[in-house]
């Protein structure tokens, strides 16, 4: 196995599950990530020019001052001062649902947090000022983005910390949240939408409202998504605590056709209002979302 | 309407219901648990479905326990009743059987004889029956009041395994009286009567002559009849009903007479007169439907004094009635005196009673009434007073106890008689019941006159005659006549208008109420004096003959002291060595001599100290009992009506219908059913619920 090859596995959530630590995850994610990219297109936008300095074999033409050759008839290329003016808010949901985690698998939380850690991690790579925001019914946690690299402890130890456990109401959550964030920016949802859709989208629109650039990362498990039960199970609300009995086959079919009905809706209003809508389930891999976030930043600039 | 169940012990099996129910309690327990994201979309879907699904699910389990209840129950044998109070032992169940013994049940069906056939359906009968049930059996012999318990159907069973067909006859309404009081005295819930005969129509007794007669009316409330017939529809049937020696012993002859019941006639029937191998004499005849006929045949020699005559027809379906035993008797006939006085002797009745002089039925001799003092009157069966004025007081002391000693006395009237003597001296000795009124009519046979009519028109006396009440059986005018009284034991057979009895029978004596000289009539001269006046004495003589007797009647008969010595066993054999007792009365003639009844048809003999004192030729009582015609099941539910009688035909099961009716209708066929159909729609649903 070539180095190269030993970095994209991390992009496997169930490989990357089995590493030590966010840090190392979010490292080794993004290290796999920009391994199977060859060639970073993205490195050096976000700067400010700062001042000239004389060509040197190996600069990039792209960044030759032309002026100032048909000035002085000598090449100098531009040096800019680094800079970001992208800020994104990572927003994960820690409701109880997102406990949930089909045998063998990542729990959704686990999932939206080595993903968050990872799209943090990029993010800070490339510059842009990146914050976090976790919520329940509630906000629970907001860290403010900045783009130093010391940022990236601060996140997370956050998302370290940080445990699903109460019921959600997403739609005050994300609301009071699109009234704190005043700069426009990349607002990165990460959660099961397990809520009143209306309410959901109410709130992503507020953020379209403020001219934020919104990604919805729909996390489901692929028990969620396939209903394979065949055995006479009681159903308990991770949320809620309550219980359903049923029979499982009974009611697979119509589950699947509601399911996937009401994620079909999210992606369509979401569509309808320039959201970017990803569904991922828990073994989906991390470079999806990852490439989601590059294709978005590339948009923005 | 309640059940009961045959089979209680199966009805523990309904704790198997239980199974189910411990199984979805077990299965319950078993559920697994799963926290999930959200049951939102459970909730939305499953709420009406898991509500139906429960549903179901509670119907399949109920299902499943019906269903093994049901099943539990059909094991059980339930049955559903009428009448029968729940809760009660099956025990109490009486039952009278009517078992056909008549001699008709010797008839040969096309399958088998009658009597095997009845003794299979009473086998059956008797295995449809508990052990404990207790069981009478009921004789339908007119003759014989046999009735026969047993403690259980086995005892029942195994005496009807030596059973065999009687020579009796069918009285099935007196039968069923008899099971009527039998049933009534029974304490047991159930009271059961099972009938199996042949049910000849001309079975039900003379009672029933006339119409069809309600029997159910008979028998106690609620008792359940179950008719077995036997028959195999119509058998047509010739018997020989009357075979007597006549004539004189210079032309000796057996008259014979058959009767054919059917619809078919018996052509060229032969009949036969042997005495023991030895053929006597042999004829030819032709009975046409429903008709009789009649034939003399010439015998080759004289019978010897007791020597056992049978005449017999060729073999039909039934062959008993085919064979008569002819009493010989020992005399060329009838021994009669035609008494008359001297002064007037009548030619009319000496020549009516013997045509021919010595060769008709009637040995006559006429003679004067003086002679009646002194006359041996030992052999003399028959006496006619033919218009006498008056018999001495010491022939009437000899006549009454000749009379007493079975003798039979006909009485003419006319012009010598002296009614007051007659009512006063010789009809209280010799007839009573019968006294004599006044004279009516004129001594003129120009003036008004009158007819003779039936009374009786089914008596023997007027056999040939189309008799009706009210229509004369002859064109002879009667211009005197005598007015008659009699007694209520006295009957009149014929009469001259209301209230004018002309021919009036009693115990052994008949009274003509005109004249038999022509002096006060002219019927001596019509067609119709002949057979009347025989038919009229066959009959008296046939009722009071002790030489004419039926199966089932005793043997007996009055014989000289002298002939059984003091302390001498008496005892009758009969054909085939049956020993029958003897009891002996005495009489002014000297020893009654009464023998237990005769069970089979032949020549009986009474014998003092091993000497033959009295010999008898015993027939089946031939009539309707050869009339093989049975009822049809329309007629028997008139006989039977209602819905407690159930006819039970050949090829049909009598259990099933015996247990149905004792324990209502047996329902397990149908539980089955149901248990079936529970399973399969149980099956659909649970397939239903996988899918």
């Amino acid at each position: 196995m070539s180095v190269g090859e030993s970095s994209l596995q991390y992009l496997d959530p169930r490989v990357a599950s089995k590493l030590g630590g966010l840090d190392l995850i979010a490292r080794l994610v993004v290290e796999g990530f920009m391994t199977g990219l060859h060639k970073s297109p993205y490195h050096g936008f976000s700067v400010e020019f700062a001042e000239h300095r004389q060509y040197m074999p190996g600069d990039s033409l792209r960044h030759v001052d032309w002026k100032l050759y048909g000035k002085s008839d000598r090449f100098y290329v531009k040096i800019f001062e680094e800079e970001t003016n992208l800020r994104s808010h990572l927003l994960l949901d820690l409701s109880a649902s997102m406990g949930y985690a089909s045998p063998g698998r990542l729990t959704k939380f686990q999932y939206a947090s080595f993903l968050a850690a990872a799209l943090a991690y990029l993010m800070l790579k490339q510059q842009d000022a990146v914050g976090l925001l976790t919520f329940t019914d509630r906000v629970e946690r907001l860290i403010p983005p900045r783009a130093a690299r010391t940022h990236l402890r601060l996140l997370l130890n956050e998302l370290d910390r940080a445990t699903p456990a109460r019921s959600t109401d997403m739609g005050t959550a994300l609301e009071s949240l699109a009234e704190r964030v005043k700069r426009r920016g990349l607002i990165m949802l990460m959660s099961d939408l397990m809520d009143e859709p209306a309410s959901v989208l109410r709130a992503l629109k507020h953020f379209r409202h403020r001219q934020h650039e919104v990604v919805v990362f729909h996390i489901l498990d692929p028990y969620e998504i396939a209903f394979p039960f065949r055995q006479e199970t009681g159903f308990v609300d991770l949320e809620t605590g309550q219980e359903l009995l049923t029979q499982p086959w009974e009611i697979a079919d119509q589950y699947r056709e509601r399911f996937e009905a009401w994620s079909k809706a999210y992606a369509r209003v979401c569509l309808e209002n320039r959201i970017e809508y990803v569904r991922l389930s828990t073994e989906t891999p991390f470079d999806v979302a990852l490439l989601r976030y590059l294709e978005k930043r590339k948009r923005l600039h | 309407m309640p059940f009961s169940f045959l089979n209680v012990a199966f009805l523990a099996g309904i704790a198997a219901a239980a199974i189910p129910i411990l199984i979805h309690l077990f299965s319950r327990r078993k559920v697994s648990r799963v926290s999930f994201s959200s049951i939102r979309f459970l909730e939305e879907i499953a709420r009406r479905r898991v509500r139906r699904m429960r549903l179901t699910q509670w119907i399949i389990l109920a299902l499943r326990v019906l269903a093994l209840a049901l099943l539990a129950l059909a094991l059980g044998r339930p049955a559903l009743r009428g009448d029968f109070v729940f809760g009660k032992s099956r025990g109490e169940s009486a039952v009278a059987m009517i078992l056909d013994r008549s001699y008709s049940m010797r008839a040969e069906g096309e399958r088998a004889p009658l009597w095997e056939t009845a003794k299979d359906r009473c086998g059956e009968a008797l295995d449809a029956l508990q052990p404990e049930d207790t069981v009478t059996w009921i004789g339908v012999d007119p003759r014989s009041t046999e009735v026969e318990s047993f403690p259980t159907r086995f005892a029942a069973s195994d005496a009807l395994r030596g059973l065999e067909a009687g020579y009796g006859t069918t009285d099935l309404a007196a039968a069923v009286r008899r099971a009527g009081a039998v049933l009534a005295d029974a304490t047991a819930l159930n009271k059961e009567l099972f009938v199996i005969s042949d049910f000849q129509k001309t079975g039900l007794g003379p009672d029933t002559e006339s119409g069809l007669t309600d029997l159910m009316a008979d028998l106690p409330a609620g008792v359940r009849v179950f008719l077995i017939p036997v028959d195999e529809g119509p058998l047509p049937n010739t018997a020989l009903e009357t075979a007597r020696l006549e004539g004189s012993a210079m032309d000796k002859r057996v008259h014979a007479e058959a009767v054919r019941h059917g619809s078919e006639a018996a052509d060229q029937v032969t009949v036969t007169v042997e005495a023991g191998k030895e053929v006597l004499g042999e004829a030819m005849l032709t009975v046409l439907a429903d008709s009789r006929e009649s034939t003399d045949i010439p015998l080759t020699r004289f019978p010897g004094d007791g020597e056992e005559l049978l005449a017999r027809l060729s073999r039909d379906r039934l062959p008993e009635d085919d064979v008569r035993y002819v009493p010989t008797g020992g005399s060329g006939g009838i021994v009669t005196w035609i008494v008359q006085d001297p002064a007037s002797p009548s030619p009319f009745l000496p020549l009516a009673l013997s045509p021919a002089g010595e060769t008709g039925q009637f040995q006559t001799r006429r003679m004067n009434p003086d002679e009646l003092v002194s006359a041996d009157l030992s052999r003399v069966k028959l006496i006619v007073l033919d218009n006498v004025t008056m018999v001495a007081r010491e022939a009437i002391m000899r006549l009454r106890q000749w009379r007493a000693a079975g003798g039979a006395l006909f009485i003419s009237l006319g012009d010598r008689v002296d009614l007051r003597y007659y009512n006063e001296s010789l009809l209280p000795a010799l007839f009573p019941g019968v006294s004599l009124g006044n004279l009516l009519g004129t001594d003129e046979a120009t003036g008004s006159s009158y007819t003779l009519t039936p009374r009786a028109p089914g008596h023997q006396a007027f056999s040939g005659f189309e008799a009706q009440v009210g229509s004369p059986v002859t064109g002879a005018s009667f211009w005197r006549i005598v007015e008659v009284k009699n007694t209520p034991g006295v009957r009149t057979l014929a009469e001259f208008g209301p209230g004018l009895p002309a021919l009036v029978q009693g115990d052994g004596a008949l009274l003509f109420a005109s004249s038999l000289d022509g002096t006060w009539n002219n019927f001596p001269t019509h067609a119709a004096f002949l057979p009347l006046l025989h038919q009229s004495l066959d009959a008296m003589l046939s009722e009071g003959s002790e030489e004419h007797v039926v199966v089932g009647e005793s043997v007996e008969g009055v014989v000289d002291r002298s002939l059984v010595p003091t302390g001498a066993e008496l005892v009758c054999t009969g054909p085939k060595g049956q020993v029958l007792g003897v009891s002996s009365q005495a009489v002014p003639r000297g020893l009654r001599l009464h023998s237990e009844p005769a069970p089979v048809p032949g020549f009986y003999t009474i014998q003092a100290a091993g000497r033959p004192v009295i010999q008898r030729a015993v027939n089946l009582d031939t009539g309707p009992e050869s009339d093989l015609t049975p009822l049809t099941d329309d007629e028997l539910r008139r006989v039977f009506p209602g819905p407690r009688a159930r006819i039970i035909r050949a090829g049909s099961s009598i259990g099933t219908p015996v247990r149905e009716a004792r324990y209502g209708r047996e329902i397990w066929r149908e539980l089955i059913v149901v248990v079936l159909l529970l399973l399969v729609t149980e099956g659909w649903l649970s397939r239903r619920g996988v899918s």
